[in-house]
């Protein structure tokens, strides 16, 4: 037995050894829009002081102005937002990663990230950039899928290995296209383009599914550790097509309502900011065009002051 | 019910016997494990969204697809099957348990007859044992021993769904083995033909070739129906392939086999697959290669895992015969 245990484990030792090496030449490359995820973490440990951490998906990095946060705030805004299909568990794992006292969490989370309980390709991009953030994931639910994070970093890593992998870091989904804060301005003065979206996020259910208990425990043991350490947070709707809107409103309904049950008077959002015409989004349900974008961070920036005088006022009264 | 399904005196005897660690079975199980790791995750789920795209829609599909995506699901099933059966097997071989085999190079076989003795052994072998013997078995007239077959067949086609396609599915396979069934129990023992499928041969006859080719064919058409969303759907796909197997997608329906390049990729994946298979046929499974030295034995199992994890793809699908 102890000869077979030996050459077994020096077998899996070797194994290791090439998925090292893949994973290292992954890493040297990451995905040109994904790899932002590593820009804004540096910032997000640069910036002294308080910070206004932005925790969501790709709807805060198509309509988001961060520099009016940074003149109208007492905060230094970080986007941490790059794509809703990190899934939940990444999300708040890798915000929570840099939450520290004084900082205000505005939580402006995609509706379907609640319903959503599949790993994808984008969550294996943000583990290649971000492998750390594992440690704090839902374990059985990657253990489950470590076949398909193992083939992600073979492919990734043997094209780079081979040269292969020359995916431009161009265009408006690339790293190029965001500034210092992490918000896309590529897109700003784009028109919209939203008549040619093809795939929209699918339909949300009344009732949610199984997965939707479980993505509000996360959600819940988020805000309780943002607390544990001296943050703040508060949450806002992300906005949607009209059209988009209606076809889910029970869903969205169910999300919002548990969200206000979860964070009270802390949701600063209402269900009016949710639907706009669909000339006012970009490329796909949840990208705002420039303009819009710029109106969707007026009306945070003025709940965010009109929150904080309520809640000085209700810290200084006890 | 995804087998094997093992019987109690060869199961439970090896529960209540002391085992001792077999070095030499412990490495064998993990070369059958890895086998079937390929199997399912390089080639069952590969094809999966190939036959799922072309029979979601058989109507907007050419004969030649249809044919092409039948054959593809003869392998998916077989590969998401016995990958299972592999791994199964492989696992309890690390804990010195032997379980039956369950697939034995299926679609090497001969004859339809041959066929069933060497897919789904367990099951098999099972309603032989359960539902074939009780009813009289081969020691019946002719006749009632061919009805005894088909009644056999027609039940577990019952056991795999509520669905008329598969029991039409049962029917066919048992209506397949009537030249065998008619044919007289031999009355000698004679000399057992050869263990290895499709003959002792590398090279094998032309007589043994369209044997296997007709074999196979004839299978494919029981999978049509085992496919299908109805027995109506499935004899509109067998139509169209007898009308035109060969034909390619017209301008009309020439975007709806999404990826070309996939189906071309995974068209040769299953020719080399059928090939190492029939190289090592003499094996229960193909990755029994211990007389080769072991660099290079380490080298052949280090390049199949990494192919199995370059080949897996983004999100696996459950076991097919989990749904039984």
């Amino acid at each position: 037995m102890k000869s077979f245990v030996t050459r077994l484990a020096l077998f899996l030792a070797l194994q290791a050894a090439i998925f090292l090496v893949l994973f290292v030449s992954a890493q040297k490359a990451p995905d040109p829009y994904i790899g932002t995820l590593i820009d804004k973490h540096a910032r997000a440990a640069a910036v002294k002081g308080p910070r206004l951490l932005l925790v969501g998906g790709s709807n805060l990095v198509f309509g988001t102005w961060s520099e009016d946060f940074a003149r109208q705030l007492p905060y230094q805004p970080v986007n941490l937002g790059v794509h809703a299909g990190f899934g939940l568990d990444f999300i708040l794992q890798d915000a929570l990663a840099e939450v520290r006292q004084g900082d205000l969490v505005a939580l402006v989370l995609e509706y379907s990230l609640f319903d959503d309980d599949e790993t994808t390709k984008e969550l294996w991009e943000a583990l290649i950039c971000r492998p750390e953030v594992a440690l704090h994931m839902d374990k059985p639910r990657l253990f489950d899928s470590g076949f398909q994070f193992i083939g992600h970093v073979t492919r990734r890593g043997r094209r780079e290995l081979l040269g292969e992998y020359g995916r431009p870091d161009e265009g408006i989904y690339s790293r190029g296209s965001f500034n210092e804060f992490g918000d896309n301005v590529a897109h700003r003065l784009l028109p919209t383009n939203y008549k040619s979206v093809r795939n929209h996020f699918d339909p949300m259910s009344a009732n949610g599914p199984p997965g939707f208990k479980r993505n509000l425990e996360l959600l819940e043991d988020f805000v309780a550790r943002c607390e544990a350490r001296g943050a703040d947070v508060v949450a806002f709707f992300p906005t949607l097509p009209e059209s988009i809107y209606r076809r889910d409103c029970a869903g969205i309904t169910r999300v919002t309502a548990a969200l206000r049950r979860i964070l009270g008077a802390r949701v600063l959002g209402r269900d009016e900011d949710i639907p706009l015409p669909e000339d006012q989004f970009f490329d796909s349900d949840y990208h705002l065009i420039g303009t819009a974008g710029r109106r969707r961070t007026q009306m945070m920036i003025d709940r965010i002051t009109a929150f904080e005088r309520t809640h000085e006022g209700a810290k200084v009264g006890r | 019910m995804a087998g094997p399904i093992e019987r109690a005196p060869h199961l439970l005897g090896q529960f209540q016997r002391p085992r001792t660690f077999d070095a030499t079975a412990a490495a064998d199980g993990c070369r059958q494990i890895l086998w079937g790791l390929f199997k399912k995750l390089a080639i069952a789920d590969r094809l999966s969204p190939l036959v799922d795209g072309i029979y979601a829609d058989p109507a907007s599909h050419s004969g030649g697809q249809l044919a092409l995506a039948t054959v593809f699901f003869a392998f998916q099933i077989y590969c998401d099957f016995s990958a299972y059966s592999d791994i199964a097997i492989g696992t309890a071989r690390l804990l010195g348990i032997d379980l039956m085999r369950n697939f034995a190079y299926p679609y090497f076989s001969q004859s339809v007859g041959e066929f069933w003795r060497r897919w789904h052994i367990s099951l098999s072998t099972w309603f032989r044992d359960y539902l074939y013997v009780p009813l009289g078995g081969s020691r019946v007239p002719p006749l009632r021993r061919w009805l005894n077959v088909v009644t056999t067949f027609t039940v577990s086609g019952f056991w795999h769904g509520a669905a008329w396609q598969y029991v039409v599915w049962g029917l066919i396979n048992g209506v397949a083995l009537t030249p065998q069934t008619l044919r007289p129990p031999p009355a000698t023992t004679k000399a057992r033909p050869s263990h290895v499928p499709g003959g002792e041969r590398l090279l094998p006859s032309p007589v043994v070739v369209l044997k296997i080719a007709g074999t196979f064919t004839l299978i494919c058409i029981t999978w049509v129906f085992f496919r299908s969303a109805s027995i109506e759907t499935a004899f509109e796909i067998l139509r169209k392939i007898a009308a035109a197997p060969f034909a390619r997608a017209d301008a009309a329906n020439a975007a709806t086999w999404a990826d070309r390049t996939e189906a071309v990729r995974m068209s040769l994946v299953v020719l080399g697959f059928v090939a190492v298979e029939w190289c090592q046929r003499r094996h229960p499974h193909p990755l029994t290669i211990v007389r080769l030295p072991r660099p290079l034995r380490w080298v052949t199992y280090t390049a199949l895992l990494w192919l199995t994890f370059n080949f897996a793809t983004e999100q696996t699908s459950a076991f097919i015969y989990f749904q039984f």
